[in-house]
């Protein structure tokens, strides 16, 4: 019980960091859509995620999904990594690390 | 202040809904000539999500807030649409 | 006249990215980088929809019924997606030739991946 209470901070802060990344993603998505040039650059990466119990995974694909460039593609058969398509893959390292340093940790303070 | 009496200004109404109908007529260009069949299915899970702006923006010209309940409906049952197209593609593809 | 104010934004707002949802689908190459605007746009115009919708009927059930309308279509936009992109790329669809890399294609992850000679014989046959 107690436990849960402390969550609760948490998954407000969740919830404003959800709003917060989906309206960035959808100007980034306007500003693609209306240049006259394509300026995307796109890919699809294999990550490996530290997420492991069901609830975790689905805030993760349902956040990378709703983040500025990606979506969530596929996830292996042993569960140990996902495949993601990003409209700004300059360098695949630096891709993953922005998804595993900025959204699996915030997966990972939040959800059990 | 009452909000019973507030209405939405007629111009804006009229964009709001221009602007939908130009997006789902360019949705059902895309249905149409789409290349391939994904490319078909998103083209109809947009205008799914077409749909629900249309009945919402709807309900709010017309002050009928009941016209909102046909949004959820639309909104619980085009998912499984889209589900239901995927994973035929699937099944035909594994056998 | 201020709420009026309020209400007239979100809709204009709403109805701008539904339509820029749709001009994405016909202007980007294929079909993976058509799901990053089917996807975001469309959900977050619904939701600007029904924020003004909350804004103009200011009372209970209408709230209740978006707040239900929301959190469905943010938990099954993400996997309508990922469901159709996955079936795209099991059918081998045409993928841009500027994609940089692509670490699907060649996995054995995937149980059952088919080669593209497979798929024709399986469409022919």
């Amino acid at each position: 019980m107690k436990k849960i209470l402390f969550k609760i901070p948490h998954f407000f802060i969740f919830i404003l960091f959800y709003l917060k990344e989906m309206v960035k993603a959808n100007f980034y998505l306007a500003r693609d859509i209306l240049s006259p040039k394509m300026r995307i650059s796109p890919g699809i990466v294999k990550i490996n995620i530290r997420a492991n119990s069901d609830n975790r995974i689905l805030a993760l694909f349902n956040l990378i999904t709703m983040t500025p460039g990606s979506i969530c593609m596929d996830i292996s058969d042993d569960r140990k990594s996902i495949y993601v398509h990003g409209m700004y893959v300059k360098d695949r390292d630096s891709f993953e690390s922005e998804i595993k340093e900025g959204i699996e940790k915030k997966i990972l303070e939040v959800f059990e | 202040m009452m909000t019973d009496h507030s209405v939405l200004p007629d111009w804006v109404a009229f964009a709001a809904l221009t602007m939908l109908a130009v997006a789902m007529l360019l949705a059902l260009y895309r249905l149409a000539k789409g290349p391939t069949l994904p490319d078909r299915i998103v083209a109809l899970d947009l205008i799914a999500s077409l749909t629900i702006g249309f009945t919402i923006v709807f309900a709010i010209y017309t002050q009928q807030v009941r016209y909102l309940d046909i949004a959820a409906i639309v909104a619980l049952v085009i998912f499984i649409g889209t589900v239901a197209y995927a994973t035929y593609l699937k099944k035909k593809y594994y056998d | 006249m201020i709420n009026n104010l309020i209400v007239s934004f979100f809709v204009l707002a709403g109805a701008f990215f539904s339509l820029l949802a749709a001009v994405g689908v016909i202007r980007f190459p294929d079909v993976y980088t058509r799901m990053h605007a089917a996807t975001k746009a469309p959900a977050f115009g619904i939701l600007l929809f029904l924020i003004a919708a909350v804004f103009f009927f200011a009372d209970f059930y209408t709230s209740a019924i978006s707040l239900m309308i929301v959190v469905f279509i943010f938990l099954t936009a993400p996997v309508a997606s990922h469901i159709i992109s996955r079936v795209a790329h099991l059918l081998n669809t045409e993928i841009w030739s500027e994609t940089s890399i692509d670490e699907l294609a060649n996995d054995a992850d995937i149980i059952g991946k088919k080669s593209p000679a497979e798929i024709s014989d399986a469409e022919n046959g």
